[in-house]
This record gives structure tokens, C-alpha cells and sequence, in this order.
């Protein structure tokens, strides 16, 4: 059982809202709310928004909704007449009243009906706000409501009922078990002045309408119960009593309230009033008529929630990320300065004397070109120079004795030795030259210019010796 | 905390504070770190590189400053006048006094070293002979250091040789 509902009147141009709390067997008025309707600015589901941030209404609550009587179509049928269509063009029509007119089977059936792609569109704005809508209904649903739980003494004879207020009238004509049996709504702008009031047209609707759901003259002494914005209007009442010799009977708005010093509701708030009431009276959990339709809006989902929880999850991972970046940059920071301090630990290993360091790589490669032209100087007194009595002996003990090669000339200076040989034949050179590459700290080997002489048929070629910068 | 406003007015409020520290957290704080991790992504490699050159630099240059520092233990401090003098003691001692013609040249290396380079031109002499007295040249307590070399068969014979030997040492340039 819902502890909390919202009723909803769209009627009259103007969206009236009330709020009601159950508190035991007793109800409680939180919020009262009205708004006007008649810009095309005052779109439905911006008041459903207003209501909720502005107006403080809870969201969560059961939502019921009375529809603007100009959307409804009423289908009246006795056992031997079937109801004609109200739509011409055959449109798809929802019966909303169904379960809430109880009848018997000597009443005509009335059925309050709403074409089904107007019924969606009504409640599109409570689906679009997440609004939950239990019950939808037209304002004469709740009326009627209001007159069985207010006058129970009102029974075993039809009744009228009146709503008015300065805009329109609706009449609702009651049997003898309090099942309406028509209605009728009409406009009437000259009643909201008090000073001069003109009756007569509403008079006449009444007595048009009883007509035409018992095909007789209003009868005396017919309670006639008055709801509304004009349900104090004493002139009016006269005026009525004394047409229509009706006894007139004002409906008391909801019983059972909880006096609130904050909120009390007036009679424009009465269908409103009544629709909340019947959200959260145990009577109508059965009438929730739209449940079967599946057309509710989904549960409503807690939008502050979800904002406070996004705000956080969005604050960790904006935390997480700018915590990884400052712990990626504090690494990277440590990485670059133990790089930065062993170049600088090995350029003053290498040259402590140097006290200005600019560039390490530069100034290093500066004092290497220095050093190598310094020991360029020297030649053959540095140690890594061969010696040419060790390069003579290392050719001696390299030219085989079988290999038939006979050294004329022999220059050794550093690295180098150039020599002039002959031998036998053209295959000789090349098998001595191969077996210099396989020789270790070889770094070149070049046989120039091989030629036989024609005289002695010797084959004559010079042949170059590259040693690598080794110490020998 | 933002009494007196509406629920429009502190939702605003929020959203504009939230906005502002983004801001700030993005100018302040993300911004100049992530420049600077750019920065450091292109640094490091570089300084990665460096610290290998240097490490390759470093060991040349030790290896270079080495070598200069055993030619400059081996640079006499005057002209050694008993150089040539013993010198054609070991030409006469392997009999090569006759065969051999020295000649003696001098010239700077440096702004404070000089080199005293001596020629000596075998003719018709053996390997052998050439082969020990190089050897006795190459021993200890000699200032001589060998340059290079030239060996050239003998025209008429086989078994002899001519050969130039260049050789010499390093002083200090008097002052």
C-alpha cells in the first residue's frame, strides 16, 4: 500500500496538483500546487518538471491524473442500443472508466473513452520526467468517489452532480446505486461574478441532461450535490434550489484529514484532492487501470543518485589519472637525473680537470680529437705502433716455404708493409694472399698488380699488408 | 552551504565551481606535467645515448691519454750525446760498422719536444745480420726506437741484402 500519492487535475487550463500522505488510517496534505496552462510555453511535462525540482513534490509517489474533460468521449448503451462510435474516423479508443463505473444491468453502460494515441501522448510527459502514473481517469471518476466516501446517506435514489467553477460545469447524473449515468460538461463565464449571476443557462443544462438519462422531468426534492470553486456560492445555491427544487447538498471535500497549518485544500483543488486519495485508498488498488496497459512509466530512477554517484566515480578516475601522471612524471624525473649524474660521474672520472661542463659528449669528444692528434705527433714512439723487426718476423714466419714465393723488396713503416714478390705462377699470389685474411689482426690484404716477365716467365706483383692498431 | 539561493541557483553555482576547478586542475597541474612528460620522453633517450658515447669516449680517451703518457716517460730531458757513439759501438760489435752509412737529422715534433732521427743504409749484409742487430737495437736501456724499415734483395746475390733502417728518439727542446 502506497504511503505517498500526487493527484493531478488537468481540467480548466490549468494543472492542479495536491499531495497526500497516509498516516495510519488518516491522510495528510503536504503540497498543494496550481499552474496556469494556457501558453503554448506551459507544456505538460515542464510543469511535471517544475512540480518535482521547484515545487518539491515527491517523485517517487504514486501518480493519479484526472484528463482534460475536452479529450473524452462517453459512450452511452442500454441492453437494446448499442453505442455509436463518438469518433467518425474509427480511431483506436481506450476505455479508461471501466472499472470505476460499477453498474447493474438495468443501468445504461456508460464508458468514458479516450482515443489511444491521445491517452499516450497525455502521459508521455510523466515517462519523460520517470514519473510513476498509477491511475488515469476522467475528473468524474473522482467525483463520484468523493460523493460515495463523503455522503454515504445519499443512497436508493439518482442524484445530480454538480461541478462548477468560474470557467465550465460538469453535471453528473446518478442512479439509484450511485452509478453515473451521463454527464454532461459545458462552459459557463458568467457565473464567477457573484453580483450578477446568471443561472439560467446551467438550469437549463441540468434539466437537458436528467432528461436525457430518464426520459422525465426533473423530479423534487432530487439531491443535487455541489462541488467546486462555486460550492459557496449561497446565490447560486438559491438560484438552483428555486429553479430546480432540488435539494442542494454541498460536497465536502476529503474527510480524514490531518489538520495542516501549512496546506488545506480549497474546492479548486477538490478533483485533485480526491484523485490522490484514491491512489492511496485500498479501494482502488484494484482499479489501477493502467497497470494492465503496460503503459506506466518505468520506476523512477533517483536522479540525484546517479549524479552523485557520476560526480564520484568521475572525481576518482579524474583522481586516479592525475595521481598516475604526477607519479609518471615523479619517475621519470628520477630516471633523467641518475642518467644526468652518471654522464656527469664519468666525464669527471675521465677529465677531472675540467671544471667547466657545458656539453659531456662534446667536450669529451674534443679532449679524444686533442689527444689522438697529440699521438699523432709521436708516430712511431707511441705504444700501439708496430714494430717493424716484429712485422718482419711475423711475414717470415707467415710465407710458407712450399707456397714458391720469393720476397725482392720489403718496405715496414707502422701499420703497414708494402713488398715486391715473385713466383712461379699466376695461382701462388692469390693462395698467399688467402692465407694472409686468415691470419688474426690482418685488417687488409691487396694483391697489386701481378704480371709475368717475359724473359725469366716469373710472375712479379706487389702486395700491400694492412695490420689492425694493435700493439704487435 | 548556499543558503538563501534557489536549487537553479546552487545547481549553477556547482556547475560553475566544478568548471572553475577543472580549469585550474587542467592549467595548473595537468597541462605543465604532461609538457613535461613530453619533454622527458624525448630527454631521456637522448641522455640514454649520450651515457653510452660517453662510456665508449671515456675509454678512448683513457686508452689515448695512456699511450701519451708512456711516449712522454720516454722523452729524454736533454739531447743524449752517447747515443751515436754507442750506436756505431753495436754496428762494430756485429761487424756492420763497414757495410752501414748513418746520417743524423733533428727536428721539432712539438712546441717543447724534439726528434733526433737517425738513417742508417746497409749494403750487402745479411738477414741475419740485420735480423740480431734490429734485435740488440730493440733491448732495454735504448733510447733508439725502431720507425721503419726498407729491405731490398742484393742484385747479385741471393743470400744478400741492402736494407735502410730509420730509428731515433725524443728530448725535451732546451729552453
Amino acid at each position: 500500500m502506497p504511503k505517498r500519492s500526487i493527484g493531478i487535475d488537468f481540467n480548466n487550463n490549468r494543472l492542479r496538483a495536491v499531495q497526500l500522505a497516509r498516516e495510519g488510517d488518516r491522510f495528510r496534505v503536504e503540497k498543494a500546487w496550481s499552474a496556469p496552462m494556457r501558453r503554448q510555453s506551459d507544456k505538460p511535462e515542464d510543469l511535471l518538471r517544475r512540480l518535482i525540482a521547484e515545487q518539491g513534490f515527491d517523485r517517487r509517489a504514486a501518480f493519479a491524473v484526472a484528463l482534460p474533460h475536452r479529450l473524452l468521449h462517453y459512450q452511452y448503451e442500454t441492453e437494446y442500443q448499442p453505442a455509436p462510435s463518438p469518433c467518425p474516423d474509427n480511431l483506436e479508443m481506450t476505455a479508461i472508466d471501466e472499472s470505476i463505473f460499477t453498474r447493474n444491468n438495468d443501468s445504461p453502460r456508460l464508458t468514458t473513452c479516450i482515443p489511444t494515441v491521445t491517452l499516450d501522448k497525455c502521459l508521455q510527459p510523466f515517462k519523460e520526467n520517470r514519473l510513476r502514473c498509477e491511475i488515469i481517469t476522467s475528473p468524474a471518476a473522482p467525483l463520484l468517489a468523493s460523493l460515495k466516501n463523503n455522503r454515504p446517506d445519499i443512497v436508493n435514489q439518482p442524484a445530480i452532480l454538480l461541478f462548477a467553477d468560474e470557467k465550465q460545469s460538469l453535471i453528473l447524473i446518478a442512479d439509484m446505486d450511485l452509478n453515473v449515468i451521463r454527464i454532461r460538461n459545458f462552459p459557463n463565464p458568467r457565473l464567477h461574478n457573484s453580483a450578477n449571476i446568471d443561472a439560467s443557462a446551467l438550469v437549463r443544462e441540468i434539466r437537458l441532461t436528467w432528461q436525457a438519462a430518464f426520459h422525465e422531468t426533473l423530479r423534487e426534492d432530487t439531491p443535487m450535490l455541489i462541488a467546486g470553486r462555486l460550492a459557496d456560492n449561497k446565490q447560486l445555491k438559491v438560484i438552483l434550489a428555486d429553479e430546480l427544487t432540488c435539494r442542494i447538498v454541498t460536497l465536502e471535500n476529503l474527510d480524514n484529514l490531518i489538520d495542516s497549518n501549512k496546506f488545506s485544500l480549497d474546492h479548486t483543488h477538490q478533483i485533485a484532492g480526491q484523485l490522490a486519495h484514491m491512489a492511496l485508498s485500498p479501494d482502488t488498488k484494484n482499479k489501477k487501470n493502467l497497470k494492465n496497459r503496460q503503459i506506466q512509466s518505468n520506476k523512477p530512477v533517483n536522479t540525484r543518485r546517479h549524479l552523485v554517484f557520476s560526480t564520484v566515480l568521475t572525481g576518482c578516475t579524474a583522481f586516479m589519472y592525475l595521481f598516475s601522471l604526477l607519479l609518471n612524471q615523479h619517475q621519470m624525473e628520477g630516471r633523467y637525473k641518475n642518467l644526468k649524474s652518471q654522464c656527469r660521474q664519468i666525464f669527471t672520472q675521465t677529465l677531472p680537470h675540467e671544471t667547466v661542463i657545458v656539453d659531456e659528449v662534446s667536450q669529451m669528444q674534443q679532449r679524444a680529437q686533442t689527444l689522438k692528434k697529440e699521438l699523432d705527433l709521436f708516430g712511431a714512439y707511441s705504444n700501439t705502433s708496430c714494430h717493424p723487426l716484429d712485422l718482419l718476423v711475423w711475414l717470415s714466419a707467415n710465407t710458407p716455404a712450399d707456397m714458391d714465393l720469393s720476397i725482392t723488396q720489403c718496405d715496414i713503416q707502422g701499420h703497414t708493409i708494402r713488398l715486391k714478390a715473385v713466383t712461379t705462377d699466376h695461382k701462388s699470389p692469390y693462395r698467399w694472399e688467402q692465407h694472409m685474411w686468415n691470419q688474426p689482426d690482418i685488417a687488409g690484404v691487396e694483391i697489386i698488380d701481378p704480371r709475368r716477365d717475359k724473359d725469366t716467365r716469373k710472375v712479379s706483383f706487389e702486395a700491400e699488408i694492412l695490420f689492425t692498431q694493435e700493439d704487435k | 552551504m548556499l543558503k538563501g539561493f534557489t536549487t537553479r541557483e546552487r545547481r549553477l553555482a556547482l556547475v560553475l565551481i566544478a568548471c572553475a576547478t577543472i580549469i585550474c586542475a587542467y592549467t595548473l597541474l595537468i597541462r605543465p606535467a604532461r609538457a613535461r612528460l613530453a619533454t622527458l620522453h624525448r630527454v631521456i633517450p637522448q641522455k640514454q645515448n649520450d651515457l653510452e658515447q660517453l662510456t665508449v669516449l671515456s675509454k678512448k680517451v683513457k686508452k689515448l691519454q695512456t699511450s701519451l703518457d708512456a711516449i712522454h716517460q720516454k722523452i729524454l730531458p736533454q739531447r743524449d750525446l752517447t747515443v751515436m757513439p754507442a750506436l756505431e759501438k753495436r754496428l762494430a760489435a756485429h761487424n756492420l760498422f763497414e757495410a752501414a752509412e748513418v746520417t743524423r737529422q733533428t727536428r721539432p715534433v712539438s712546441e717543447d719536444v724534439v726528434e733526433s732521427a737517425i738513417a742508417i743504409q746497409f749494403n750487402s749484409i745479411s738477414i741475419n745480420d740485420l735480423v740480431e742487430f734490429l734485435s740488440d737495437l730493440k733491448g732495454n736501456g735504448n733510447p733508439l726506437r725502431l720507425k721503419n724499415l726498407h729491405i731490398e734483395r742484393h742484385r747479385e746475390s741471393e743470400n744478400l741484402i741492402n736494407a735502410s733502417v730509420t730509428t731515433g728518439y725524443l728530448f725535451q727542446k732546451a729552453n
